[in-house]
């Protein structure tokens, strides 16, 4: 009985102590040029779906819910964050040249086909970000027509 | 004597072909149809360096989807240029043959005249693409 008791408050003090470790959550910028969105390459469908389902992790316009607060979850969340915006960052795109644009839209395309965009751990807590069927083809069709374009 | 002469001019002949024959290139070693596609220096590399995970001998799945040396000329334009985003970026950052695969096969190891020619190719090939 006592381990237990000397076990649940070295685990309480424990995570009162890592609230205070920086979270590495990354800041946002404002919408500006460089944003996908200001591009006049979406339909309003386009950009409704991916604020909706991408920008949390892939733009510089992360909405942080009450819990990024919150270390370890925080931990987690700046390492999506982070590798997210690494990977790809819609409000970088007008500064990505041409080939790294054809990349990026070859991943989008494969990650939205095969399901392994969003996280499977982001949709637990934003199921309203998952994509239908529908949805994905899409996103797919969206980024062929913009790959096409820039090929031409 | 006429054994010999018989060893030589005849039996040797003929093995030594029917060996050329069955033996052929190493099995699975080299590029297929595609091979010609590649400039020689670059074939050497990939032959050397590469061929054996990203062909259809590879045993690692991921490997394969990432990308395939015999197929990657027929791909569609964009896949292409995807394809050696990925190997400018690989080439880069020195992540390529894998770590793991490195370890047990040293000789493997691109050397920095092989980045340098494999980098430049893939560029001018990408940037003729995008034209």
């Amino acid at each position: 009985m006592k381990a237990v008791k000397v076990f649940i408050f070295v685990l309480i003090v424990g995570l009162i102590v890592i609230q205070f470790v920086p979270s590495g959550i990354p800041g946002n910028k404002p919408e500006d040029d460089k944003n996908i969105i200001n591009s006049g390459l979406l339909s309003d469908p386009v950009t409704e779906l991916i604020r909706r389902s991408c920008f949390d992790c892939h733009s510089d316009q992360t909405e942080l819910p009450w819990y990024s607060r919150l270390a370890p979850v925080s931990w987690m969340l700046a390492n999506h964050i982070n590798e997210g915006r690494s990977h790809l960052n819609f409000s970088e795109w007008e500064g990505y040249g041409e080939r790294e644009k054809i990349s990026k839209l070859e991943e989008i395309k494969d990650e939205a086909e095969s399901g392994g965009m969003p996280l499977k751990s982001y949709l637990l807590m934003h199921p309203e970000a998952k994509m239908d069927p529908e949805e994905v083809l899409l996103l797919v069709a969206w980024a062929e027509e913009v790959s096409i374009k820039i090929l031409e | 004597m006429i054994v010999m002469k018989a060893l030589f001019s005849i039996i040797f002949p003929v093995a030594v072909s029917g060996f050329v024959l069955l033996h052929g290139s190493p099995s699975g070693r080299t590029l297929q149809q595609s091979g010609s596609v590649y400039p020689a220096e670059i074939k050497k590399v990939i032959e050397s360096k590469c061929y054996g995970c990203h062909s259809i001998n590879g045993k690692s799945q991921d490997a394969k989807d990432a990308l395939m040396w015999d197929s990657l000329p027929g791909l569609q334009k964009g896949k292409i240029i995807a394809t050696l985003d990925d190997m400018i970026e690989v080439l880069e950052e020195g992540t390529m043959p894998p770590a793991g695969t490195l370890k047990k096969n040293p000789e493997m190891k691109l050397l920095s005249e092989e980045i340098k020619i494999m980098k430049s190719w893939a560029k001018t090939w990408a940037d003729s693409l995008l034209k």
